[in-house]
């Protein structure tokens, strides 16, 4: 066996082999120490094999022991070895015994979606672990847990969670249908699953919610969705879903009724003004300045007496500013970034308004477009709206208000033409239950 | 769910000022409106609940496949290419033109006409070529983001100083002269929203509850559509105005917020609206030609089809050609005839869909007798 498996994998440094002798029986063994758990090694064979001198005994315990399994086809050999697993050859028969390192052995806390009360644990990087913080949460018999192996060269583990009572059954179909034609080589983080998923590739907003909070999958499963877990990726997919699902955070369910429902209401206010003000700001001061009271179209015309140059300009230096500032602070390391936003911020932003490069109302008009935009909850659709934004910007050179708001129009249009997996991805009625309703067709209204 | 039909209802119900509706019962104001007023409302709500009751005996079923089951080919082909490409065509190219003109001539007035039609009939185009269910969500997501909007603007108008009760006392003193025939037309329209259920009744498979919101909203709006005007303007100002309640609008100031002239409310409110009327006019008038064509009658596709695009874009065209052969004076013409056009057609609508319901009566009796 072992010249065989050596030879596969052409004889690999990393890989340790030997022949054991006990005194009755002799075993081959094979395995990659750094991939096992060596305690493990010992106490669930090395010691066994040490002290049972009688073969019987020993045959008893290879049978009971549940980690234990044989390995007949010899042409699986290498790729057990590559997942973790150690090799034995006992009397002509090969055996595997499970003992994968395990990296992570407590949950990771939370880094991107904090709360204030919530629970602070976060998912890891390891899918077993992530399938226990699911099941600790949402400890129901009906959880279904299902495998798929996706990616060529990762061979990465895909698990499906979702509840089989609740599951909305023609969304799992499509979404089975959808792995089923996934075709990658290396599938190293939840983002490109998601990008299969979707479908089409050119989608300006994302149709799967990717989630790092094991309390948001369990609250979803329990809502009949279907949640996706990747191993190596301390991240999980939830889908189908809704619009209100990325602006919903976790603090809502937790926090008293009436203060979350006037934070949700809060966030889809700075949604709008972060995807319109500076579109509005470039249609007021070039096209419509008497759409505005009369005094506060005077204080924003002298605000910008010294500007040279029409606002869009000013408005496309500004913005440049601010996402050349928020790209800059995303990746800089923790000490340098504060100084960065400083220089950038404060700095930069008084000075940029004395030189009469930019006036004071653009200013302000910045910081609520960038302060608004991080007060969407969802990292992926706040990228959205941050780019949508510039569409705005555009429809504004050319046509001013009307432009702004009949672009708004044909959002909402592009909102209520997107469906996540078959789901309305906008639709007002927001069903509990993803089980019960909005199917396509007939019935379509009984919700 | 009954309350996507109340939708319709709401925003066809507003949209009578885009149609000239307040411009016409005006200059009847002494000539027989108000009587008109009172039969139309009569004529409404006989049609609108007539009609209501026959679709809800047709639960999830359109108007064309109804057509379909009891008459012969070239008849149900007639009627829906008649009714596609000559009453709810035009509704949405009427509206186009003339919420472009308006807004045109009150954001930019020095803008080419075409360059600001191009913008709304683009988002017209788009909205229109998709699919039935898209569109439903669309009108609502569209009607909550109005509402707040609507809510101000009509408390706005009913509780204004400058509104003149004894003018529109004056004016409906005049109930006793015999009614018009234009006031009739162009009084029913208000209530026609409900005319949407020749599509939208696909997706209505329960019955349609709270039916009495179309006579009480449509009553409603007919009077403050004619009575608002004549309290701001007077009784013989009134009829200076072509673009009459873009002019209402603008007797009014908010004394609070950011925008100063209710105009600015007005208009901004009307883009919305008249989107969702030429959708939903165009959209129906698609699936009309559509079902003629190749008798399609899904409300879902993932992917619009390419029917749906090329058929919405070539009346994107139409509706460029149309604003290169009309004025405001013609298109005021235009929108007189169709609302006449109209009229008749939704009576025709109503015999139509009686002869059905009894034939399915009919049917179903038959089919007892059979077991």
């Amino acid at each position: 066996m072992i010249e065989q498996i050596r030879k596969e994998l052409q004889d690999p440094s990393d890989l340790y082999t030997n022949v054991l002798d006990n005194g009755t029986l002799r075993m081959e063994l094979c395995f990659f120490p750094y991939l096992c758990d060596q305690g493990l090694i010992n106490t669930e064979l090395i010691e066994p094999f040490t002290y049972r001198f009688h073969p019987d005994a020993f045959n008893r315990f290879l049978v009971s022991h549940p980690c234990l399994d044989k390995a007949e086809d010899p042409k699986g050999w290498t790729n057990l070895l590559l997942k973790g697993a150690l090799l034995f050859k006992l009397e002509g028969t090969v055996y595997r015994l499970e003992v994968p390192r395990k990296l992570h052995d407590k949950p990771d806390s939370v880094q991107i979606e904090n709360t204030l009360q919530g629970p602070q644990s976060a998912l890891t990087e390891d899918v077993d672990m992530n399938i226990s913080l699911v099941r600790v949460r949402y400890n129901e018999p009906t959880l279904s847990v299902e495998r798929h192996v996706l990616g060529e060269a990762s061979k990465s583990r895909v698990v499906l969670l979702y509840d089989v009572e609740r599951v909305n059954r023609e969304v799992l179909e499509l979404v089975n249908e959808r792995l089923a034609q996934v075709k990658v080589n290396m599938l190293r983080a939840t983002g490109q699953l998601m990008k299969e998923l979707s479908g089409k590739r050119h989608k300006l907003f994302p149709i799967i919610l990717q989630t790092e909070r094991p309390d948001r999958i369990a609250t979803m499963i329990e809502r009949g969705k279907v949640a996706m877990l990747l191993d190596g990726s301390r991240f999980g997919l939830i889908l189908p879903v809704r619009l209100f699902d990325f602006m919903h955070a976790m603090d809502d369910d937790y926090e008293f009724h009436w203060m979350s429902k006037f934070l949700l209401i809060l966030r889809y206010v700075a949604m709008t003004l972060t995807i319109t003000l500076p579109a509005l700001y470039i249609a007021i001061v070039s096209y419509n300045p008497e759409v505005l009271r009369v005094q506060l179209t005077l204080s924003i015309a002298g605000s910008r007496v010294v500007v040279p140059y029409p606002s869009f300009i000013e408005v496309f230096i500004m913005l440049f500013m601010i996402e050349a500032l928020i790209e800059a602070s995303l990746r800089l390391p923790r000490s340098i970034g504060s100084t960065a936003t400083t220089v950038g911020g404060l700095i930069l932003g008084q000075s940029i308004q004395q030189a009469g490069l930019v006036s004071s109302i653009m200013i302000i008009v910045t910081s609520v477009v960038a302060i608004s935009n991080f007060v969407i909850p969802n990292n992926g659709f706040g990228y959205s709206i941050r780019f949508v934004k510039y569409v705005f910007v555009v429809i504004s050179i050319f046509y001013g208000l009307l432009g702004v708001v009949v672009l708004f129009f044909s959002l909402v249009v592009y909102w209520c033409n997107l469906r996540s997996f078959g789901q309305p991805y906008l639709s007002f009625f927001r069903p509990r239950e993803e089980a019960s309703v909005h199917r396509a067709g007939n019935g379509a209204n009984e919700g | 769910m009954s309350r996507y039909l109340y939708y319709h209802v709401l925003y066809v119900g507003m949209i009578n000022i885009m149609m000239f509706v307040p411009y016409l019962l005006v200059r009847d104001r002494f000539e027989g409106a108000i009587s008109g007023m009172l039969v139309a409302v009569g004529i409404s709500t006989a049609l609108s609940l007539g009609i209501v009751a026959c679709f809800g005996r047709f639960p999830g079923m359109g108007f064309p496949e109804i057509n379909d089951l009891y008459l012969p080919r070239w008849l149900w082909s007639f009627n829906l290419l008649f009714g596609g490409l000559c009453v709810w065509l035009p509704a949405g190219i009427i509206v186009i033109y003339s919420y472009a003109e308006t807004s045109r001539l009150f954001f930019y007035p020095d803008m080419n006409p075409y360059v600001n039609l191009f913008l709304l009939a683009g988002a017209s185009v788009w909205a229109s070529s998709r699919s039935t269910r898209t569109v439903q969500f669309i009108q609502e997501i569209a009607m909550i983001v109005i509402t707040p909007m609507l809510i101000l603007f009509l408390i706005k108008a009913m509780f204004d100083d400058n509104m003149d009760w004894d003018a529109i006392r004056y004016v409906a003193g005049y109930v006793r002269k015999p009614p018009s025939f234009v006031a009739i037309a162009s009084g029913t329209f208000l209530f026609s929203g409900y005319m949407n259920l020749v599509i939208s009744n696909r997706l209505h498979v329960k019955r349609i509850r709270f039916r009495w919101i179309i006579p009480v909203f449509g009553t409603l709006f007919l009077a403050i559509t004619f009575f608002v005007p004549i309290g701001f303007h007077g009784t013989q100002g009134v009829e200076d105005y072509v673009y009459l309640w873009s002019m209402t609008a603008d007797s009014m100031a908010l004394d609070y917020g950011f925008i100063n002239r209710v105009l600015y409310v007005f208009l901004l409110m009307f883009t919305g609206i008249s989107l969702l009327f030429i959708m939903n006019t165009w959209h129906t008038a698609i699936l009309f030609v559509r079902y003629a064509l190749n008798r399609y009658k899904g409300v879902e596709e993932e992917s619009v089809s390419g029917l749906n695009v090329w058929m919405s874009a070539a009346i994107g065209i139409l509706a460029f050609v149309y604003m290169s052969c009309m004025n405001p004076e013609r298109n005021q013409l235009m929108s007189q005839l169709w609302i006449i056009i109209r009229f008749f057609a939704e009576i025709a609508t109503l015999f139509l869909m009686v002869y059905f319901v009894r034939k399915r009566i009919k049917q179903t009796e038959k089919e007892k007798a059979l077991e």
